[in-house]
């Protein structure tokens, strides 16, 4: 069921997923940052509770290796959480993002998006 | 859960003082928080670079490595370390009663308390600072230096010690230009930092100068940063995308407000060449009590100086107050 956290390593392959998984959630981060550090643990629970192949993915970007990805979608702080729904970004329990290692809105949001990809996964099942 | 000595903080004073009672067998607990006071576990270390002060390390460690070091090297004297924030305490008797953010209701105990919370970044609170902080504006240029905004932009660092000349030198990795605005008319930083800033190429550094007032773009981010010449009153637009704060730090004692005796500038107060505070069996170590030296070392220092002076007091209140009985009454035995 889980496949955890996805390492984006282009701008490709960040396409990619957003074309195949209905729901994305997209972690910005770099190495020497504390906060990213500090909530990447809760991050990985989250991407292995809620994970749902094609429905839900949880992506981790690197602000340095994946500029591209990162300049798109103008992040402006680290840790930045950002999500996506069939390929566009959307807000989540009235949020356009979540900025800075705030574990709670993630954790309310991770869980939002985990309920709204495992109906979609049940009627697609079903269908 | 009811702890000898419980030590609240993540920094080398936490650290070294769990390493300290932990060989000693006194079963620390380590509260390392999590984002406690704005910053990660690990402390203000976490926002810095390369560390080259710090003594056995010829070759420099990055602040976040030396962190990690000094955690599994209390965890492997057996050190319970947790990642949550300590949110109350209570000192008026002991045991002390203390709780955390995330179960507030459930209080836990401790014989001792080694107070090692540290300092943070102050801000200056400009017009413009709120809707552009972390749109532009940002505590640690280490955490935030690489995002895409700041490349090839201008940049503006505020302070004219050690650590604005730090962030201004990391920021030219990402920046086009950094400029350093200096209230005063002297850097306050140490002469080999000085030496390096005024030396940069891609660092302007302004003295008189103040910040006055944060701007911004229709994209909700930062874009200039109005700057004044304190000599002349004479006041002036930069173009600028980050805006980075190095002007000294507040100790970190919102828990203990009230509780303990505090200076002027709200430090702990311990007796000097001790870490004994005005409440017996709590400690404090490192920045929270030291707004002198306030270095990784010293922080270090003061936190052995903790563990020590809590260790002798747990061995000389070794009794439970339930078992304690004044004898010295008695008149022989029938």
């Amino acid at each position: 069921m889980s496949d955890g956290v996805k390492h984006i390593n282009s701008a490709q392959e960040f396409a990619n997923l957003l074309n195949t998984t209905q729901y994305v959630v997209a972690d910005f981060y770099a190495d020497w940052c504390g906060p990213c550090k500090a909530i990447a643990p809760m991050y990985a629970q989250f991407a292995k509770t809620f994970s749902i192949p094609n429905f839900l993915a949880f992506a981790k970007i690197n602000v340095d290796s994946v500029q591209q990805v990162a300049q798109h979608y103008r992040v402006s702080a680290m840790p930045t959480f950002l999500f996506f729904k069939n390929g566009k970004q959307v807000a989540v329990n009235g949020s356009v993002m979540i900025q800075g290692a705030d574990v709670n809105s993630l954790r309310a949001a991770a869980e939002k998006m985990g309920r709204l990809a495992k109906e979609k996964a049940a009627a697609a099942g079903s269908s | 859960m009811h702890s000898k000595v419980v030590i609240i903080g993540s920094g080398p004073a936490a650290h070294t003082a769990a390493i300290y009672l932990a060989r000693a067998e006194l079963k620390p607990v380590l509260y390392e928080g999590f984002m406690a006071n704005g910053i990660a576990a690990g402390g203000q270390l976490t926002t810095t670079t390369e560390i080259e002060n710090f003594p056995g390390f010829p070759d420099g460690i990055m602040g976040q490595e030396l962190m990690d070091k000094m955690k599994a090297q209390s965890e492997r004297f057996g050190t319970q370390i947790i990642s949550e924030t300590v949110a109350k305490v209570d000192l008026s008797a002991r045991p002390f009663k203390y709780a955390t953010e995330w179960s507030p209701e459930e209080y836990h105990t401790a014989d001792s308390i080694i107070l090692a919370t540290g300092a943070s970044a102050r801000r200056l609170h400009l017009p413009g600072e709120e809707k552009y902080w972390q749109n532009g504006i940002s505590a640690c240029a280490v955490c935030d230096g690489a995002v895409p905004i700041f490349r090839n932009k201008h940049l503006v660092v505020i302070g004219g010690g050690d650590s604005a000349a730090e962030e201004a030198m990391y920021l030219t990795k990402y920046g086009s230009h950094v400029t350093v605005l200096v209230r005063k008319d002297k850097l306050r930083a140490s002469s080999i930092m000085a030496h390096r800033l005024l030396n940069h190429e891609k660092v302007t550094v302004r003295f008189n100068t103040v910040g006055v007032e944060v701007k911004g773009d229709d994209k909700g981010l930062m874009s200039h940063l109005v700057v004044k010449d304190v000599t002349t009153g004479k006041e002036e637009t930069l173009e600028a995308n980050g805006l980075f704060y190095a002007i000294g730090h507040d100790p970190a004692t919102a828990l203990v407000k009230g509780q303990l005796e505090t200076d002027a500038d709200g430090y702990v107060v311990t007796k000097p060449g001790t870490t004994l505070t005005s409440v017996e069996g709590v400690f404090a170590a490192g920045d929270v009590q030291d707004k002198r030296y306030r270095q990784a070392i010293t922080s270090a220092g003061t936190g052995c100086m903790a563990a020590l002076d809590a260790e002798k007091f747990l061995s000389e209140h070794e009794e439970t107050p339930a078992e304690h009985r004044d004898t010295s009454a008695v008149q022989g035995n029938l």
